[in-house]
């Protein structure tokens, strides 16, 4: 419940809303009325489908869905039409981009249009394995249309689109630290061409890493592992440029704020703002999230971590708190902006950012090291019967951190619902905090092909089948022998 | 010379029923988020031996079978 709720559905239906908004407002044209209703009705019965069987424990595989663990057909049917609310949402962004070149010949995209559609031509490319391993195995093996599926391959299929569901639960965040978080810190965004190019980068590059997922796995060779770890490290390089330019971008805004010397900058940072402070910690917590997750993608040190409680303790910095938490500081800001009412209770909030990057940090220090230690992953630890010495300080962080982030998250519910009901009427921001590029978009050069998205999909889609095609070529026909097992 | 990111910066609102199409969808993701960190406690909690989880619909659903 815990990974599909919060992994899955909320940052799926983020980036519906979000992403789609941005590139209305880059573009100044409305989205398509139908697509926009689709992914919506979508969305809302694939969480009702989702929720029902997972509150009815009849869907106890876990947020990976790993086969041979079989859930009721309708959960899988339910993240079926959760995907294709996504789709819906591309479609929207593609359809909106082609009506204004026919409109505006020979202009270089918005780059806040450039880079959400790139965003979810990413996500379009990644979530064939998803589609493929749900549609084609998972959801006619559990209707009993087939009586026996292929563990490997759909561990294989999934992890084709989990790591690069990670980016696409990241980059919302990453569109908002470069395009927005500027603006509201008084800077300005370095350079419009540098920011298309990470964006592109990461199209490229985010799907052909899913082996790194797989080190322990039989069935696959040590080479395609290699490649994808290599891979793997060659997406941490857009990460890297991002790091750099979006701190470039916020020193403008601190100097121009006032702030002096090497780091006195940051404390002229807007931290009084919530929206802003949020967004700036999660930068920070982001920073572990990042090294660990190099630690991760090691092909040996990997076998030291796998499958114990480093790995949430790892993506709890990630998803749980870069995204988590950005996506928090957003709502702070947008909430406002979508109902035209004031934010309610600002100094609320700002406990709130700082009471939920506490917990995190103290949550994640103890599956780190519980982690390093053999404390496992996937395991319910109050029931588990047996233990270790060294996890009990572990556990207790754990639990400790845990707890504040839940509060964290309350207080962004009390702020979130307050707002809603008694935030003040009419005194919304009226536009979104969108920033300035300090360069303007090259009219000439190699920088025009930037800007040519499917040119880069095709590139995308090469690199795919180079880095997948060895596999599929020695492994495939599927090896259907296994029965569905349901272990609690 | 400092270039906008948006084609118009004089401002542009979508029509209100796409911006409610947008809120409602993003309130979905953040009622999912209340599911999920509830759950999320009983996790953390879990590893200092705390089962809350017993008190929730699905375990409850469980010890039922």
């Amino acid at each position: 419940m815990h990974g599909v709720a919060n992994a899955l559905i909320m940052t799926f239906a983020f980036s519906n809303g979000f992403l789609p908004l941005l590139t209305a407002r880059a573009l100044g044209r409305r989205m398509n009325g139908a697509l926009l209703h689709g992914g919506f009705w979508l969305l809302l019965v694939g969480v009702i489908l989702a929720g029902w069987k997972l509150t009815t424990n009849e869907a106890s595989v876990l947020y990976t869905a790993y086969a041979p663990l079989q859930a009721h057909w309708i959960y899988y049917l339910g993240l079926v039409l959760v995907v294709l609310s996504t789709y819906c949402a591309a479609a929207n962004l593609f359809v909106t981009l082609h009506g204004w070149r026919k409109d505006n010949p020979g202009e270089r995209i918005p780059l806040l249009a450039f880079v959400s559609v790139a965003t979810y031509a990413m996500w379009c490319i990644a979530s064939f394995g998803i589609a493929t391993s749900f549609i084609g195995f998972l959801l006619p093996w559990s209707m009993g249309i087939l009586q026996r599926t292929d563990p490997l391959l759909n561990r294989t299929l999934f992890w084709f689109t989990g790591h690069a569901i990670v980016y696409f639960w990241l980059l919302p965040a990453y569109i908002s630290w470069y395009a927005l978080l500027p603006k509201q810190n008084g800077g300005k965004l370095i350079s419009d061409s540098l920011t298309r190019v990470v964006f592109i980068l990461f199209l490229i590059l985010s799907v052909p890493t899913g082996f790194h997922h797989q080190y322990t796995d039989p069935g696959i060779t040590t080479t395609m592992k290699a490649m994808h770890a290599v891979l793997t490290f060659g997406v941490f390089y857009p990460s890297l440029a991002t790091a750099f330019s979006v701190v470039a971008a916020l020193e403008i805004g601190g100097r121009a704020n006032g702030g002096r010397g090497l780091v006195g900058w940051i404390g002229r940072l807007r931290w009084s703002d919530p929206s802003v402070a949020a967004q700036l910690l999660a930068m920070f917590t982001f920073v572990f999230g990042g090294i660990t997750g190099l630690i991760n993608a090691s092909y040996t040190v990997n076998q030291v971590v796998h499958n114990t409680a480093w790995i949430p303790g790892h993506f709890h910095m990630t998803v749980g708190s870069a995204v988590a938490l950005t996506l928090m500081g957003i709502a702070y800001w947008l909430i406002p902006y979508l109902t035209d009412r004031r934010l309610w209770g600002r100094k609320l909030a700002l406990w709130q950012a700082w009471i939920y990057t506490i917990g995190v940090l103290i949550m994640a220090r103890g599956l780190i090291s519980g982690g390093l230690q053999g404390m496992p992953r996937r395991t319910f630890m109050a029931e588990a019967t047996y233990t270790a010495e060294g996890w009990r300080l572990a556990g207790a962080l754990t639990a400790v951190g845990g707890t504040l982030m839940t509060i964290g998250a309350l207080l962004f519910f009390v702020v979130l619902v307050m707002t809603l009901l008694a935030g003040k009427k009419g005194e919304g921001p009226k536009d979104i905090p969108w920033s300035e590029t300090l360069t303007a978009p090259a009219r000439t050069g190699w920088e025009l092909r930037l800007d040519n998205i499917w040119l880069w999909v095709a590139v995308a889609i090469l690199l795919v089948v180079i880095a997948y095609a060895p596999f599929a070529i020695s492994y495939l026909p599927p090896h259907l022998v296994s029965p569905g097992f349901r272990v609690f | 010379m400092s270039t906008a990111i948006v084609q118009d910066t004089s401002g542009f609102a979508l029509p209100p029923e796409q911006n409610r199409l947008i809120r409602w969808t993003i309130y979905i993701g953040y009622f999912a988020l209340t599911a999920g960190v509830a759950h999320g406690l009983a996790q953390a909690l879990s590893y200092a031996d705390i089962n809350i989880l017993q008190y929730f619909p699905a375990s409850a659903a469980t010890i039922r079978a």
